[in-house]
């Protein structure tokens, strides 16, 4: 009786553990922005960007980053927005040149990868700190850490 | 308001302010003062000469480039360094683009490395020599190893920050300060001459080139 108590009990904490595991996937916590596609030639380390504190912590909406523009418009459907999907990564569609569209109807990029980084972080924490609130960094060394390249 | 902003907001344009409406007031002071006091060189006024003169000191050509080979190598590697450096530095690149949308091209960030360490070593060999030639001694004041900590202080405290030596928050703060601390004394010292130089070199050349005799 109680060895098949015990193994409700495991079950349970499985099935749990699986859909905790399902949920981080779907959102993941922390990402490497590696993109060594586009950057072939890096001097810096590449940024570790926590994803989840973004939306967990500071509370923003996923359209406020994830965009596709169609003539100046947000169309991002949010339901879409899923790790490995098309589009997902900034990278899908800022690469090392400006210009490129990912559907035929969509405006074509302005920004390279590194400028559409640099903007979408910079901009947002610099704006943050103006309002005396808390933010990210906003430094070069803030988000590209050496000590931390030199121990990985 | 955060001491970041602070040095990046109001500060910086106070900086900006101050070097160029500065060294546009240097330049106005020049021509008043020439006016007053070297009508002649109006008379006398060449482009020939001028760009003469000038081309003969940008470039190594000169007999002081001759008589002192050592000096004036280190000389244009120091200046070289010293204004290449920031114009053409990834980070400096980012944040021109990240403030004003401009962008224009960069160099690798190794390259740049070395060239700060050349700038704050010829900067020293400057610093030393004032100390120990006697001719160059004679002309020194206090004010000359001041203006050479100015100079030095942006690539030191950059350099520090690149290589995230110390504590990264405060160098980064303390090199955007004396960036603008540089940009600030320029007008009203010899560090003027990064601009002055051209206008001094051309009336030089004119004054001696009227009498046929190369300023060079």
């Amino acid at each position: 009786m109680r060895r098949g108590r015990f193994l409700v009990l495991m079950m349970i904490l499985g099935i749990a553990t699986f859909l905790c595991t399902v949920n981080l996937d779907a959102q993941p916590d922390d990402i490497l922005l590696d993109d060594s596609e586009v950057f072939t030639s890096r001097s810096r380390p590449a940024v570790e960007f926590p994803h989840l504190r973004h939306f967990d912590d500071a509370g923003i909406e996923c359209s406020e980053c994830h965009h596709r523009f169609k003539d100046g418009e947000n169309i991002v459907d949010e339901g879409e927005l899923e790790e490995g999907s098309a589009g997902i990564k900034c990278s899908s569609c800022h690469k090392s040149e400006a210009g490129f569209r990912l559907e035929p109807d969509l405006d074509p990029t302005k920004r390279t990868l590194q400028q559409a980084y640099h903007r979408m972080c910079m901009s947002c924490h610099r704006q943050l700190k103006k309002e005396n609130k808390t933010a990210g960094s906003v430094t070069c060394g803030g988000c590209h850490p050496k000590k931390k390249a030199d121990q990985a | 308001m955060s001491l970041y902003e602070l040095l990046r907001g109001p500060l910086l344009w106070v900086a900006f302010g101050v070097f160029f409406g500065g060294m546009a007031l240097r330049v106005v002071l020049f021509f008043q003062l020439s006016m007053q006091k070297d009508k002649p060189i109006y008379r006398f006024f060449s482009w020939k000469w001028l760009w003469l003169s000038i081309f003969h000191w940008v470039i190594p050509l000169n007999e002081t480039a001759k008589k002192n080979p050592v000096v004036t190598l280190v000389g244009f590697v120091f200046h070289i360094c010293l204004i290449v450096t920031p114009l053409f530095l990834v980070a400096h690149g980012v944040l021109w683009y990240e403030s004003w949308e401009i962008s224009w091209w960069s160099l690798p960030e190794s390259v740049t490395d070395y060239m700060t360490l050349i700038a704050i070593g010829s900067g020293l060999f400057f610093g030393i020599r004032r100390m120990v030639s006697p001719h160059v001694r004679i002309v020194t004041t206090a004010a000359d190893y001041l203006l050479l900590v100015v100079t030095l202080a942006p690539f030191v405290t950059g350099y520090l920050a690149y290589h995230q030596y110390f504590d990264y928050q405060t160098i980064i703060l303390l090199h955007m300060f004396f960036g603008e601390l540089m940009l600030v004394v320029i007008p009203f010292t010899k560090l003027s001459h990064f601009l002055m130089f051209f206008f001094s070199r051309a009336v030089t050349g004119m004054e001696f080139g009227r009498r046929n005799a190369p300023s060079w």
